[in-house]
């Protein structure tokens, strides 16, 4: 069975930016894969390349055993993609854009539309240039999904949905897996890669750093605890392996935790706290320091 | 199934050639019915001392007769008062539709919407075309309509034939027009740069024959231009469509339609 995702050193730059670096990536089929990395690291670059919206500069490829750019129709086909930013034609209803669609495709898959619309509390009847840009979003997943394609191409999917709407995509990805379906998510949010993809691509710079389990990553996950103490304590009662001391000024501390985390608890409980919170740490501070630009550190 | 492409982009175009359809017909209607009441004695007498360079910049040529029984011809007064520039005012549609076709998707990004279904560039913007080829032929054959009704408000007519092949002749103008306008558009991907680049060179091949039409030593400049062969007086006075005029329009709206196909084709469409 050809993976759903076979990359050749796949490599796009614009001009003197190198946009894209000698990618070699592979999705399995049947993988929810999260393709990881900051904002500008080459993630929609290489979603664009892999449907043929863009050329490479060198590399090559293939999308269920088809050459993205001499079979890109046979790829999309097979394949239902969200784009990053959500551009849809404004005067039509959500209902005539997904005909348009479905003729489109040739297929028969409007009431599969509708029966999604309906989980998703999408209203079709309405012009689309009167959607919230959530329901803009909705009805793009919709439109991506509706075909039920082999490969589903999301790049950034979440994106002005509500948090039960998020659930509900996550939901419908893993059934979407289940019918055998390959999910490649693009993301810069770690918790939304751990909480649906079962591997994880990490991208940087251009450059493909890591490909991991999701399982992997959770152990190399760094979490920030900001802590409040009743009094000032001494940065020698914070020194302990597996925590980073960020800042401490007197009464407060702000740590990165790496380490076994019953082991930190146990030592964190003898100081006075008085409270403690723990801020949602960005990509960067997370895990990407794992990894330079080489691979692994 | 990319027949839904057509079907959708008619409809996305109703209101644009709705009203390109009403504004030009509704001048056309109104040239028609006012032929009488404006192109008695006086006109027939300004256009008879019109210097002879100025009434070949109107396809007149010196030799025309001017008159009909005892008045200005019903061909002369519609060319010099519509058919001469009537080519122009289809050009002008075939810019501001062609270079809006691809440019206007990349910009607002719904390219990206169609271009993830199973449909190839080439076949996406054949089929954009062909919404202008069918829309510009209604505006061509409303503009020939409404001519007629104006006239015949009034009880005179015209030859229809003539009159059809007439404003067939500047929808070919508008054919060659449109395929290079596309190309622009796909060329760019901007609408603003593409209409600038097509109106630029409408403008070029509208002055050329202007010059070539009233400056005789510099006469073969003409064919350089398409309106060059866009002769309304001639056809409407004797039905004659020139070979040549069809092969170079049908020819430039072929070669400019293929080369916006494989600049589609070949750019890469970025966000």
């Amino acid at each position: 069975m050809a993976p759903a995702i076979q990359t050749f050193g796949l490599t796009k730059s614009y001009g003197p930016v190198l946009a894209l670096d000698g990618l070699q990536l592979t999705v399995e089929q049947g993988d929810i894969f999260g393709f990881l990395g900051p904002n500008g690291a080459g993630k929609t670059t290489t979603i664009r390349l892999l449907l043929d919206f863009i050329r490479p500069s060198s590399g090559r490829a293939e999308i269920l055993g088809h050459d993205t750019q001499t079979e890109s129709l046979a790829v999309r086909r097979r394949v239902g993609y969200v784009p990053g930013d959500v551009s849809l034609y404004d005067s039509m209803t959500g209902e005539a854009l997904l005909d348009l669609l479905n003729r489109l495709r040739g297929g028969d898959s409007l009431e599969q539309g509708r029966r999604l619309a309906n989980r998703l509390d999408l209203a079709l009847h309405r012009r689309i240039g009167d959607y919230s840009s959530g329901m803009r979003q909705k009805l793009a997943l919709v439109a991506a999904l509706m075909p039920q394609p082999e490969l589903l191409v999301l790049d950034e999917p979440t994106k002005g949905l509500d948090p039960l709407v998020q659930q509900e995509l996550y939901t419908i990805l893993h059934e979407e897996q289940k019918r055998g379906c390959t999910v490649f998510l693009s993301s810069h949010n770690l918790p939304e890669v751990e909480k649906v993809c079962n591997r994880v691509g990490i991208v940087r710079k251009g450059k493909l750093v890591a490909v991991e389990e999701v399982e992997a990553i959770k152990h190399k996950k760094v979490r920030m605890l900001e802590l409040t103490f009743s009094r000032p304590v001494a940065r020698e009662d914070l020194v302990m392996e597996g925590v980073e001391i960020r800042s401490l000024d007197g009464n407060h501390a702000q740590l990165a935790v790496l380490g076994h985390v019953p082991d930190i608890l146990r030592r964190l409980v003898e100081l006075p706290i008085e409270d403690f919170e723990f801020p949602e740490a960005t990509l960067e501070d997370t895990f990407m320091k794992f990894y330079d630009e080489g691979g692994e550190r | 199934m990319s027949l839904a492409v057509f079907r959708a982009n008619l409809w996305f175009h109703r209101y644009t050639a709705l009203a390109w359809i009403v504004g030009v017909g509704f001048l056309a209607f109104l040239v028609g019915a006012l032929y009488r009441s404006a192109g008695g004695p006086d006109y027939l007498k300004l256009i008879d001392q019109m210097p002879d360079a100025l009434k070949a910049s109107m396809g007149l040529d010196p030799n025309t007769p001017l008159s009909a029984g005892d008045g200005l011809s019903v061909s002369i007064w519609l060319n010099t008062q519509f058919l001469s520039y009537g080519a122009v005012l289809f050009a002008i549609y075939a810019v501001v539709h062609g270079t809006a076709a691809i440019a206007r998707e990349a910009e607002k990004g719904t390219l990206d919407l169609v271009l993830s279904q199973p449909i190839g560039r080439s076949q996406f913007l054949l089929w954009r075309e062909l919404v202008f080829v069918v829309s510009s032929a209604v505006l061509a054959l409303a503009t020939a309509l409404t001519l007629v009704a104006g006239l015949a408000v009034i009880g005179e007519t015209t030859n229809i034939p003539y009159l059809l092949l007439t404003v067939f002749q500047a929808w070919l103008v508008a054919l060659a027009v449109a395929g290079y306008s596309f190309a622009f558009s796909c060329l760019f991907l901007s609408t603003a740069k593409a209409a600038a680049a097509a109106g630029l060179l409408t403008t070029a091949f509208y002055a050329i024959d202007i010059v070539a039409r009233t400056v005789e030593r510099v006469s073969w400049l003409g064919n350089l231009s398409l309106f060059h062969f866009y002769e309304p007086q001639h056809v409407l006075d004797t039905g004659e469509l020139s070979w040549i005029g069809i092969a170079v329009c049908g020819g430039v709206a072929i070669g400019a339609t293929a080369a916006a196909a494989v600049i589609f084709q070949r750019r890469d469409i970025l966000t």
